[in-house]
């Protein structure tokens, strides 16, 4: 998927690797080879952290902070030597997991009975319709609900999925990144898809029950 | 888990070797079970490949690209680099050279005892000599072993100090005591057996 320019990128630039782009960029300050790079890469690095997230303004912000390490981190810590795109991931995924362990813990500290407002967790929970109207994609019906069970995963089932669904990382990066050994990361893409195929089945039989 | 449940997924993501994937696949035709659950599995992966790609807003990648200009519009200030590298240059010689000074001032202290050791190593052979004349004797001195393997100076014998050297070895026996206890000193003896070189 391809951005709107507004500026226009010569030819040669689409057909440079990566790792020219970025030599390009730290050397030469070259504009358009950072836009080539957010051009090839922004709808991978997007879904990724949307589909994890599942709500538009939160992704906006961590896309935005992973972006903005990208630029700032880049002379520092990025390594010509490894994949740019992979050095991307992992700051996104870092970023992504730290804003989904931030809001359990949140959930946890939050879930006792609050005197002053006299609630509890489940009335400070937001109406799910406003949120579902504020998400309104314009997504088709199976796709929704495919969403909706990879939501329902277990963030480290959700994450090898997701990894390998959007950049086909090979499941060796994918426990590299993820810190577990490749045996893991193979398990938890099987428990993936096992989970997935009974909610599938669950919803088949709800669906079947109703007609 | 398993390590076939492993491999059906590493199979499925064609992440096998070749030899181990036509391994599995002969696996594959002998477990039934193992069949349908790879099978399965691929069809729940291939839901998975309609997942949509999502797209960030144009205004967001126009202000990371902003970002991105204004950091580099930012002046580098490469003249820093130089004036780093010749400060630690010179701190790094200051450095060196001080360590240098006080090696050499040591090493002037270090000798100058060494003479005083040297020094008082010939007081207690020739009493008055000074190190200049110690090697001008060194040419007459012969020294012989006898058939205890004892070294003699017969010059230094001979010499004008002898009578002093002689004193001194005759107050140094004077100092020896009798061995009164025989045992006492058979353990004695055998103490510097023990922690004797030999």
């Amino acid at each position: 998927m391809k951005l709107m320019n507004t500026d226009f990128i010569p030819s040669n630039y689409e057909q440079m690797e990566d790792k020219e782009l970025v030599h390009l960029f730290r050397k030469k300050d070259d504009q358009l080879a950072f836009r080539e790079l957010m051009n090839r890469h922004q709808s991978k690095i997007y879904s990724y952290i949307f589909s994890m997230i599942q709500n538009r303004e939160i992704a906006n912000d961590i896309f935005q902070e992973t972006f903005t390490k990208v630029i700032t981190k880049m002379d520092d810590t990025y390594n010509e030597q490894g994949k740019w795109i992979a050095w991307v991931m992992r700051i996104a995924h870092n970023a992504t997991i730290d804003y989904i362990r931030k809001q359990k813990r949140f959930v946890d500290v939050s879930s006792s009975y609050d005197k002053e407002s006299k609630t509890d967790f489940y009335d400070r929970l937001p109406d799910e319709d406003s949120i579902d109207q504020h998400e309104k994609l314009e997504l088709d019906e199976s796709t929704e609900s495919l969403l909706k069970h990879i939501s329902n995963l277990p963030e480290e089932q959700r994450t090898v999925v997701m990894l390998r669904h959007y950049y086909e990382m090979p499941f060796k990066e994918i426990a590299e990144l993820t810190d577990v050994s490749i045996n893991t990361a193979l398990g938890r893409m099987r428990y993936a898809l096992i989970n997935l195929r009974k909610m599938f089945d669950e919803e088949h039989e709800k669906e079947s029950n109703n007609v | 888990m398993k390590k076939k449940d492993h491999k059906s997924i590493a199979y499925i993501f064609k992440e096998m070797d070749p030899s181990e994937e036509v391994e599995f696949e002969r696996s594959l035709q002998d477990n039934e079970n193992l069949l349908i659950e790879v099978e399965s599995l691929r069809k729940v992966n291939e839901k998975l490949s309609s997942l949509p790609h999502f797209s960030a807003p144009p205004h967001l990648i126009e202000e990371i690209s902003s970002k991105a200009r204004n950091k580099t519009a930012k002046p580098r200030m490469n003249w820093i680099k130089p004036f780093y590298l010749a400060t630690a240059a010179i701190v790094m010689v200051g450095f060196t050279g001080s360590i240098l000074f006080m090696d050499s001032t040591s090493s002037d202290q270090d000798s100058a005892s060494d003479h005083a050791v040297v020094g008082s190593t010939n007081m207690i052979y020739s009493d008055q000599e000074k190190p200049g004349a110690l090697s001008e004797s060194k040419a007459k001195i012969t020294p012989w072993i006898d058939n205890n393997d004892i070294l003699h100076f017969n010059e230094r014998l001979q010499n004008e100090d002898s009578a002093q050297i002689d004193s001194m070895l005759k107050d140094s026996y004077q100092r020896l005591t009798p061995v009164t206890d025989p045992i006492q000193s058979r353990m004695l003896q055998r103490n510097l057996q023990l922690t004797g070189s030999q």
